[in-house]
């Protein structure tokens, strides 16, 4: 029985190494999406198997013996022993996002090679790390939250830090969602009116569950899904009524003040009647896709269409400006590392683990999972032909303001498209026009909705299909809005409590009006930035979501790290140390890049500088030096926030680095926070 | 294949605060009502959405 475990991972090392090597090594060649779906499962399982159980044995030495917090703080409400599968469910829920879709969307701009290899190789040795020891370190210390933990074992500044941060990552992570649904939708009546639908269909399942069925939350989903179904079918005919089409014929900055407009009703209004219908339906509609999408690649077994590498290596690139590194590292956030996750993992999930070794599915597998879900978004984009995939996703600003335009500078960089080929697609989904919809959205919609379409249903469905995939993301961005949009009030009432006291007061109705308006106003602020800018808003706004996301990271590998440093002293600080210092080098790169690049598209200071002198020598028209002010105020701006990211990454790591050194050199105590040991009392009936 | 599906049911049900909702009611002898749940729910959620959905 051994030797065929023996021989089943051997088997399984040599298919992962077989396949990884042909996808780095194969040029010139359409490739299958199995090599790569093979190429990822076999290394997540060998990382699970080997890497991970490695680093539970003996890095923290998992007990079963040992309570959890669950078992000793059980309450019947957020401390509950819970069966290891279900835990897995519900975090795997809880970490599933837009990033892993939209970042490895953008990302193909590389070519598939760059993406595939960062999502794999990077969960494995960084992000599943990450989560696994957060999730170990908040269970071994009453569930504590990931701040709470940096200030005990780094200092109070680390724990301030994080704070801050997770307010600044909030504020540009709302804004870049909230541009990813704007330019989806805009001049879209048919998704415009479905998204619009789930807004009173929410209201509906509220007050079902409040009033008429107290409890009955699937039932009710249940309901919710099929009126979401039904509201794709009505948006297909708005869209086709004289009549109806243009009122839900919107533009970029008509749907961007409806989105902040929903964020300060989410915000304001009571949370069972919006946010938490909205949440459950959009939790089941999104785990639902997963699993559909992952048979569709499997039934499907679409070719890859990009190639491994594109010329947009050098940093050329039409949808983001800058070279595969740093920038692809950056784009793709939550496949491969998030910081958000640690969030989670220091959350409910510790407060749910009924056994210490359960951990190691549920903090390790589920984002080899989230992971898997990056590999199929990439699969989905990479199977567009490529003139496709570069016409959907490019600004007006880089390849031209008129299709024709468009399609000829996409067909010179080596991938032909016509403008005759974009309109038929674009009637096929039912849509006026596919160009300039930058932001990863429309372009991940129409790969599943063509492997979807494939599977069930074929081209006469392809509308439907590329509509119910435009609902999904949308509806699942915005329920990120609502609950961002609050959790930031409350983070900014906390803050603001220092000056005025009531203001803390959380059901205090002026004060909670007033701050939900400023946090709304901070990444409205954004959003609308990004609507405006010509190079769509993304090239700006999404590589500052991700350095802040992966800023966040590195605060978490910082507190694994101290932690690690404390159990062991320096003899496995190389497990977190590796891709903490990979994640450093990243962030700064990047940052210094988007603030000091020559280049203006790359920039920041840059294409302030390009604008200013335009104005001063007269180069911009007289009914346009506001809107160009306007802008370098814009570039100057997010120069700044990038700046400010990268001080916060300074401060942390000399904090860090100034207690690695005191507890090695045995000037500070290596005496953790760890509660102490107690023997559980569960049986094996009840785990 | 029924025990897997019995998971995947409490799994959703883990999702949809159904299963936390009967876990309250068994720990704190109570009874479901609709009144129950709302109080359950509001505690429940105010917890919930005091943390950011993950991105």
């Amino acid at each position: 029985m051994k030797l065929l475990g023996h021989l089943f991972w051997a088997a399984l090392s040599v298919v992962a190494a077989f396949c990884l090597a042909g996808i780095a090594m194969n040029r010139g060649e359409h490739i299958n999406s199995i090599w790569l779906v093979l190429a990822s499962t076999c290394t997540y399982a060998i990382g699970f198997r080997f890497y991970a159980k490695f680093i539970a044995a003996k890095v923290m030495m998992l007990d079963n013996n040992r309570a959890t917090p669950g078992e000793r703080l059980r309450d019947g409400h957020d401390f509950e022993p819970t069966n290891k599968w279900i835990v897995f469910g519900h975090h795997f829920a809880a970490i599933a996002g837009p990033g892993p879709l939209v970042g490895p969307t953008l990302a193909a701009q590389f070519g598939y090679l760059p993406g595939t290899l960062w999502i794999i190789i990077g969960a494995v040795i960084g992000g599943c790390v990450q989560d696994f020891i957060i999730l170990f370190c908040s269970m071994r210390r009453d569930g504590k939250s990931l701040g709470q933990m940096a200030r005990e074992e780094i200092g109070k500044l680390g724990g301030l830090v994080a704070v801050i941060t997770v307010l600044m990552i909030m504020v540009i992570l709302l804004a870049v969602v909230g541009l990813v649904v704007v330019n989806a939708l805009k001049g879209s009546p048919w998704g415009t009116f479905t998204i619009a639908a789930t807004m009173p269909i929410a209201l509906l399942m509220g007050l079902y569950l409040r009033y008429w069925r107290p409890g009955k939350v699937l039932e009710c989903s249940l309901w919710g899904f099929l009126l979401v179904i039904l509201s794709i079918f009505g948006g297909q005919w708005v869209a086709q009524s004289a009549t109806w089409a243009p009122w839900f014929t919107l533009s970029g900055i008509a749907l961007a003040i409806a989105t902040i407009v929903y964020g300060y009703l989410a915000s304001t209004l009571p949370v069972w009647l919006l946010l938490a219908p909205r949440d459950y339906l959009s939790t089941f509609v999104k785990l639902g896709v997963v699993f559909i999408l992952a048979a569709g690649i499997l039934f499907v077994r679409p070719q890859l269409e990009l190639p491994a590498l594109t010329r947009f290596i050098d940093g050329t690139g039409p949808i983001f400006a800058g070279k595969v590194f740093p920038f692809c590292f950056i784009t793709i956030a939550c496949g491969a590392i998030s910081g958000f996750h640690a969030m989670i993992s220091s959350g409910t999930t510790p407060k749910m683990i009924s056994r210490e070794w359960h951990a190691w599915p549920v903090g390790y597998g589920s984002m080899a999972l989230e992971s898997f879900v990056a590999i199929m978004a990439l699969i989905a984009a990479c199977s567009l032909q490529p003139g496709v995939y570069f016409a959907v996703n490019s600004p007006a600003g880089v390849v031209g303001a008129t299709p024709v335009a468009a399609t000829a500078t996409i067909s010179t960089w080596g991938f032909p498209v016509t403008a005759t080929e974009m309109s038929t697609l674009a009637q096929d989904v039912g849509e006026e026009s596919l160009f300039y919809r930058t932001g990863g959205a429309p372009s991940l919609a129409l790969g599943m909705a063509h492997i979807f379409a494939t599977t069930i249903g074929g081209k006469a469905i392809l509308g439907f299909w590329y509509h119910f995939a435009i609902m999904f993301e949308a509806m699942f961005i915005l329920t990120i809005i609502a609950s961002g949009t609050r959790v930031g009030r409350f983070m900014l009432q906390e803050l603001l409590s220092h000056v005025y006291a009531p203001l803390g007061k959380k059901n205090w109705t002026p004060g909670m009006l007033f701050t939900s308006g400023l946090i709304v106003a901070a990444w409205g602020y954004f959003l609308i930035q990004g609507v405006r800018d010509p190079l769509g808003g993304i090239n700006s706004l999404w590589p500052l979501f991700g350095i802040a996301n992966q800023l966040l990271a590195t605060i978490a590998l910082c507190v694994a790290t101290t932690i690690l440093i404390k159990m062991h002293g320096a003899r496995y600080i190389w497990i977190t140390g590796v891709p903490l210092v990979w994640l450093v080098v990243v962030c700064y790169a990047a940052g210094i890049e988007k603030i000091f690049s020559s280049l203006p598209r790359l920039g920041f200071l840059a294409e302030a500088t390009k604008l200013q002198t335009a104005i001063d020598t007269g180069a911009i028209a007289a009914s346009k030096i506001a809107a160009t002010q306007t802008q370098i105020f814009n570039d100057r701006l997010d120069a700044a926030l990038c700046g400010m990211f990268l001080v916060l990454v300074s401060i942390i790591l000399v904090d860090s680095v100034r207690t690695w050194v005191a507890v090695l050199s045995g000037a500070k105590s290596a005496q953790t926070e760890e509660s102490p040991f107690v023997l559980t009392r569960l049986t094996a009936e009840e785990v | 294949m029924k025990r897997f599906f019995q998971t995947v049911l409490a799994i959703l049900r883990e999702i949809s605060d159904e299963g936390p909702y009967q876990r309250h009611l068994a720990a704190h002898g109570l009874k479901h009502s609709p009144e129950e749940w709302r109080r359950f729910s509001d505690h429940l959620f105010a917890h919930k959405y005091a943390r950011g959905k993950c991105c």
